[in-house]
């Protein structure tokens, strides 16, 4: 029943084949790596890379914020998981990783759906605070895990030239960014699926009133379920490719409550959380911004610590002071188009 | 746009105002050296410099620190150590073999995690065209850093992490001057046996208290691996987690009652205070108490655990009593302290040494390539290095010389052991060759002090 909705909704997608924004964006996000690579400017392919990566991540996580009513500060659990699935896969057994990629998906939504039983007994910033501290158990478990590396973490092997295609490994960071837009292709067509079909509607009857949507015949546990498996699934998307770019994993910086959880968030919260597109459009903003800041002001600053993390809080205010609903629904208002489905 | 709320374009021209303010500061500031150029990642000019590794007779050099985040303030140590030797080096001539080339430095920073260090070293190399990568103090980013230089075939140079895994991947072109943990524990059971024969201690059980992340475990391995080689037999071994530990007494009680002749020690700064209070309690006083630097050697700790820290012994890379003992260390340090008002430690004279060897082979390589051959250029400057043998009275630190194994590893380096004496200070007492006082053997019961 939920499938058959699920591919009625996937129509709605052809508008978007005319849309000149839409192909805009998409010329310039694939021609991106090419430009920068015949540059020689691996910093800023980097950058259009890690907000990918971040912004995969930030939709997944808004299919639970802004659908669903869920505020997690934990997805660095999928993210983590996702990363060491990969990893694990390819050094261990010789797994590539154009595979080990969709692997690391489902053992996220895995942990996601077992996780969701202990969660969803909690409501509101309760279950916020329980997902930050589901996600810093992780990094202890990881980092107390001999067969996973413990808290040295895993690094892969260089492997010859004859195995590069393979084990996905390029110098450079232009063959990533293809590769998380591969990942973000399918992201955005299931994701938009599932938002536009009967699942999304149940999940925004949950958002506005959890006990309205119960006594309406919603269960509401098995659709937050659902969203949470989804969101766990992408979520570990984004997490294999970091595994994949950077060929290290260790506990501490694929849990990281801060640099992973956190930044998911405000990737989702400044593009607007209402909208369907705005965590994408907001990593696009959030990522370069905060780490353009970094260089510069460490380099100007370099005896004043922690400055620069004080102005990206000052713009991140200034953000949330002006346009509340996140910068894709303030132009969505203006637009005169609001709704709740980009 | 006349509405009530500012619209996007005020909040982008904040923003731009406020990424513009902080760029000029840029090009104003900072710490002012000849060295520094004033490029960052996101300011430096598109085509980068038409020239790499040498133009208008420079050599640039990159070098990846923590400075941002958590060890921000380490990472500045570490690179006020290489800001120094270069000064040192440019005004001594440059690389002579090179027509006199100035060393320039283009700084990445890490913030201290793996990944911003990968891809640092991608910019470094490719964007600025540096002829070597230095760095990156945290093992994890050396970790990162070293595996796309060794994919680029670049040289790197790792003067200041001490996890043994680095020059176990079979690379190239890596290649580390400081010793590495597990050589600290095999010079920590020579300094046993040396005890032994000089004060006939008798010194025969050991045991083991660490902490449990890497760095800890991994020492404990190695401890376990030299000691028992050495005929040393563990009766004991504990760990806790460091960061949520609020008292070490129990974990005390049950060494006391294993009864150890020698206490193995790695500890944070906090869990070190811990354990000298739960000693001090439980009147736990093996014969002698060795602990593995880091926690012990912070200030905080020598300031908060006072007299109780007295004839506690530490490893260490670098002491202040080593002035006396090696010439070119006094007249370096009050060269640096003049510059940067404090004395150098373990951390900034350890990079100092390594932009220091990085320029002995610099000289080398110039005689068989020129730096304008970017590929060719690091091709020599890696077998140069490979090749290298540096003899102590080149150096700073308390090492034999510097000389690399085909891992890259520095087979002459060496830690020191230190003691803490009555003067609340620690003072060198092994390697003999830089001993400034004799160690106070057996560690003496805690109700026998004054």
């Amino acid at each position: 029943m939920e499938a058959r909705a699920v591919l009625h909704a996937l129509r709605g997608l052809r508008g978007y084949t005319r849309s000149p924004y839409v192909w805009a964006a998409s010329l310039l996000l694939v021609a991106s790596p090419i430009v920068f690579m015949k540059l020689g400017l691996p910093f800023y392919a980097n950058m259009v890379f890690l907000a990918l990566m971040y912004g995969i991540a930030a939709m997944a996580w808004n299919l639970m914020q802004g659908y669903t009513g869920l505020f997690s500060l934990g997805h660095a659990v999928f993210f983590g998981v996702g990363a060491y699935t990969t990893m694990i896969l390819a050094k261990y057994y010789g797994v590539t990783p154009w595979l080990g990629i969709w692997a690391a998906g489902v053992l996220a939504a895995a942990v996601g759906f077992l996780l969701g039983f202990p969660l969803f007994r909690l409501r509101s910033h309760w279950f916020t605070l329980a997902t930050i501290a589901v996600a810093e158990i992780f990094k202890l478990l990881f980092a107390h895990w001999g067969y996973v590396g413990g808290s040295a973490g895993l690094q892969m092997p260089i492997v010859g030239p004859d195995e590069q295609l393979y084990y996905l490994q390029y110098p450079g960071p232009y063959i990533y960014v293809y590769v998380a837009l591969l990942v973000l292709l399918v992201e955005l067509v299931v994701l938009y699926a599932v938002v536009n079909s009967k699942i999304g509607l149940y999940l925004q009857t949950i958002r506005e009133d959890e006990l309205v949507a119960q006594t309406l015949g919603v269960d509401t546990f098995r659709y937050k379920m659902i969203a949470m498996v989804v969101s766990g699934f992408f979520t570990g998307l984004a997490g294999a490719l970091y595994a994949v770019r950077f060929r290290f994993v260790d506990p501490f910086a694929v849990f990281d409550l801060i640099t992973i959880s956190t930044y998911i968030a405000v990737a989702g919260i400044v593009g607007g959380i209402y909208t369907f597109i705005g965590p994408l459009v907001g990593a696009f903003i959030f990522v370069p911004a905060a780490e353009y800041v970094r260089a510069t002001i460490v380099q100007a600053f370099p005896r004043v610590f922690g400055l620069h993390v004080v102005i990206v809080g000052v713009i991140l205010l200034v953000i949330s002071l002006f346009v509340p609903e996140g910068v894709v629904g303030y132009l969505q208002r203006r637009a005169g188009t609001v709704r709740s489905r980009g | 746009m006349a509405s009530m709320k500012p619209s996007i374009g005020l909040i982008a021209a904040i923003v731009v105002v406020i990424a513009l303010i902080a760029g000029v500061m840029v090009l104003k500031g900072g710490e002012k050296t000849t060295t520094e150029t004033a490029t960052t990642q996101a300011t430096s000019p598109a085509a980068g410099t038409a020239a790499g590794g040498a133009s208008g007779g420079e050599i640039k050099i990159g070098v990846i620190l923590p400075l941002s985040g958590r060890l921000a303030e380490t990472g500045a140590d570490l690179k006020h150590g290489i800001e120094f030797a270069v000064e040192q080096i440019n005004s001594m001539g440059g690389v002579k073999s090179c027509g006199g080339a100035k060393l320039v430095v283009v700084y990445g920073d890490s913030a201290g995690k793996p990944e911003v260090g990968a891809a640092e070293a991608e910019r470094l190399i490719t964007q600025e065209k540096v002829v070597a990568l230095v760095g990156a103090y945290q093992s994890a980013v050396t970790k990162t850093a070293s595996e796309v230089a060794e994919r680029y075939h670049v040289p790197f140079l790792n003067p200041d992490s001490t996890s043994p895994a680095l020059t176990q991947r079979g690379y190239k072109w890596f290649f580390r001057t400081t010793p590495h943990d597990a050589m600290f524990a095999e010079q920590q059971a020579e300094f046993i046996k040396w005890l032994n024969e000089k004060y006939n201690l008798g010194l025969k059980t050991y045991a083991i208290i660490h902490e449990d992340s890497e760095w800890g475990t991994k020492v404990a391995e190695a401890w376990k691996k030299y000691f028992d080689a050495a005929g040393f037999k563990l009766v004991k071994e504990i760990s806790y987690h460091a960061a949520t530990v609020t008292s070490l007494d129990a974990e005390v009680k049950a060494l006391k009652a294993a009864n150890p002749d020698i206490l193995l020690v790695a500890s944070y700064v906090q869990d070190a205070i811990l354990l000298v209070q739960a000693m001090k309690a439980n009147n736990f006083a093996p014969k002698v108490v060795l602990a593995q630097d880091a926690g012990f050697i912070s200030p905080s700790y020598v300031q908060q655990v006072g007299k109780d820290g007295w004839f506690i012994m530490s490893r260490e890379v670098f002491n202040w009593d080593l002035m006396g003992k090696i010439p070119r260390l006094k007249q370096v340090n009050e060269e640096y302290k003049k510059k940067y008002g404090v004395d150098l430690n373990g951390n900034s004279a350890r990079d100092y040494t390594g932009i220091w060897v990085l320029y002995y082979a610099l000289e080398e390589a110039c005689k068989k390539a020129s730096p304008d051959n970017l590929e060719e250029f690091r091709a020599a400057l890696r077998d140069a290095l490979a090749s290298l043998e540096i003899p102590a009275d080149k150096l700073i630190v308390p090492w034999k010389g510097v000389k690399f194994d085909e891992n890259g590893q520095n087979i002459l380096g060496q830690g020191i052991i230190v003691q803490m004496m009555e003067d609340g200070k620690y003072h060198t007492i092994y390697p003999p060759e830089y001993a400034t006082a004799e160690p106070k053997v057996p560690f003496p019961p805690w109700n026998e002090r004054s």
